[in-house]
């Protein structure tokens, strides 16, 4: 049905893409928030995304491989929009607000830790993250999806998850150097 | 000390935690209003030419030298420079395997507009790539992200082809159109390594480790044997499964006794391929101009 639905769409058929589109941009959106850390860039990204894959799909041979290649376009998209409207981020992180005591105050520094170091990685390390760990791809497919060696993927996964893992721990040092002070 | 499967599931748990999809209905109407508004981008005219059959190649031919004979007819009273006199056209450019640049604002690949280029630097954007290169010499053409000089088809002319996306196949059998399976290990290593053993071709020189705009690149050359076993235009050396594979995105061989140079550059991890060639019977004068441009690249 949904391989169908892409031949469709890649012979023209613009009421298919159409339903591949509305079965797609939950995720898709989804994606492009978490890698670009900002709702207005990722709309834009996706919106873009979508028009690259109607515009392309003719191009895509293997019709198994479309969530891949739809995916390589998203990045490619979500690269494009933070290269062109880089600007100066209000960092307004929308912090949770929820009684938070114990455990759950842990967490709410682990998040702010996590989003500040990874908004310190490239929109390629982000990707990898993302997709490794909300899409659950593993490295060696992420790295036919981008279009990069799988070394390449490797390797920025590693460094990625360093960062946030130093970012982690830079907090726990702080929390630690405060209780002995 | 955060060890790794509590970092991992710290990062998982809150990717999924910030993970939202509100506004996506609004996101998708406005694609679709472009969509209504957008083609598709078919693979290419040169690209389609090469996949006819070849009693179809032949009545386009036909029908393309009708064309030019009427033309050339009507400019010969006007003494513009027809057969045997005058100036020649400028030089065309040899069909290109490559997507042609995307009108968007900020494409992944561009290159200098089509038509002649002007002596001095050049700008380029081969898969979000930015690059210069110069030209020194009068005569070289732009089409895609393709440059050309001479004649197409014959031993004065040289062809380079910066693909927008590299290649990560070759064929196993050129005239069957057989992808390698499994396909090479996409690195520069792994891809000049298959290129180098594609059937129907026959390694002059590498794969050997060189540089191109001081970046690490693997390099061969090799020629199109006279026993290709098919028409050369009928024989894919590699694709890119991005830009359509089998296609669209497919380099063929040029002719027979044809000379191919490849550069694989690693670019940051970036894959940019170049290729050049020239036809049989090709001087040396030619190789110094692919080598001046390829050598004059710059990484930005």
């Amino acid at each position: 049905m949904r391989q169908d639905l892409v031949r469709r769409a890649r012979s023209g058929d613009r009421e298919a893409f159409g339903q591949l589109a509305a079965a797609e941009v939950d995720r898709l959106l989804a994606v492009a928030r978490l890698i670009l850390r900002d709702p207005d860039l990722a709309e834009d990204a996706v919106q873009e995304a979508l028009v690259r894959c109607w515009r392309q799909l003719p191009r895509l041979r293997d019709v198994e491989r479309f969530d891949g290649w739809l995916y390589r376009i998203l990045v490619n998209a979500a690269a494009d929009e933070s290269k062109r409207r880089r600007r100066f981020e209000a960092t307004v992180h929308a912090i949770r607000v929820e009684p938070a005591t114990g455990d759950d105050v842990q967490v709410i520094v682990d998040r702010e830790q996590l989003e500040q170091g990874f908004r310190g990685l490239t929109i390629d390390h982000r990707a990898v993250v993302v997709l490794h760990h909300y899409l659950g791809l593993p490295l060696t497919e992420i790295a036919v999806t981008l279009g990069i060696p799988t070394g390449t993927a490797k390797s920025r996964y590693h460094y990625a998850m360093a960062a946030l893992r130093a970012a982690l721990e830079a907090e726990a040092r702080v929390a630690g150097e405060g209780v002995t002070a | 000390m955060t060890d790794r499967s509590t970092l991992d599931r710290v990062v998982t748990d809150w990717l999924h935690a910030d993970a939202t999809s509100a506004g996506s209905d609004r996101v998708l109407a406005a694609a679709l209003v472009r969509v209504s508004s957008t083609g598709q981008e078919r693979p290419s005219r040169l690209a389609r030419f090469a996949d006819m059959k070849s009693t179809a190649k032949l009545a386009l031919a036909a029908a393309a030298v009708v064309i030019v004979a009427v033309v050339a007819l009507n400019l010969l009273p006007g003494r513009g420079g027809g057969v045997g006199g005058g100036p020649t056209a400028p030089p065309s450019v040899a069909p290109s395997p490559t997507v042609q640049p995307s009108p968007s604002p900020s494409p992944a690949a561009a290159f200098p507009s089509d038509g002649p280029l002007s002596i001095g630097i050049h700008s380029a954007v081969l898969d979000g790539v930015p690059l210069r290169f110069s030209v020194s010499a009068a005569g070289w053409t732009s089409a895609g992200t393709s440059l050309g000089m001479g004649e197409y088809g014959q031993p004065d002319y040289a062809g380079i082809d910066f693909w927008s996306s590299a290649p990560d196949n070759v064929y196993a059998d050129p005239c069957a159109h057989t992808p390698l399976d499994p396909p090479p290990s996409q690195t520069a290593a792994g891809l000049a390594a298959a290129a180098a053993a594609v059937p129907g071709t026959e390694l002059v020189s590498g794969p050997a480790s060189t540089e191109v705009g001081g970046r690490p690149a693997q390099h061969i050359i090799l020629t199109i044997r006279e026993d290709l076993g098919c028409d050369p235009h009928e024989a894919y050396l590699w694709y890119d499964e991005s830009t359509g594979g089998a296609s669209g995105g497919w380099r063929w061989a040029e002719g027979l006794g044809a000379t191919y140079w490849v550069w694989i550059v690693d670019v940051d991890g970036t894959l940019v391929w170049i290729n050049a060639y020239t036809f049989k019977g090709a001087g040396p004068e030619l190789a110094r101009e692919i080598m001046q441009i390829v050598d004059s690249i710059e990484f930005e």
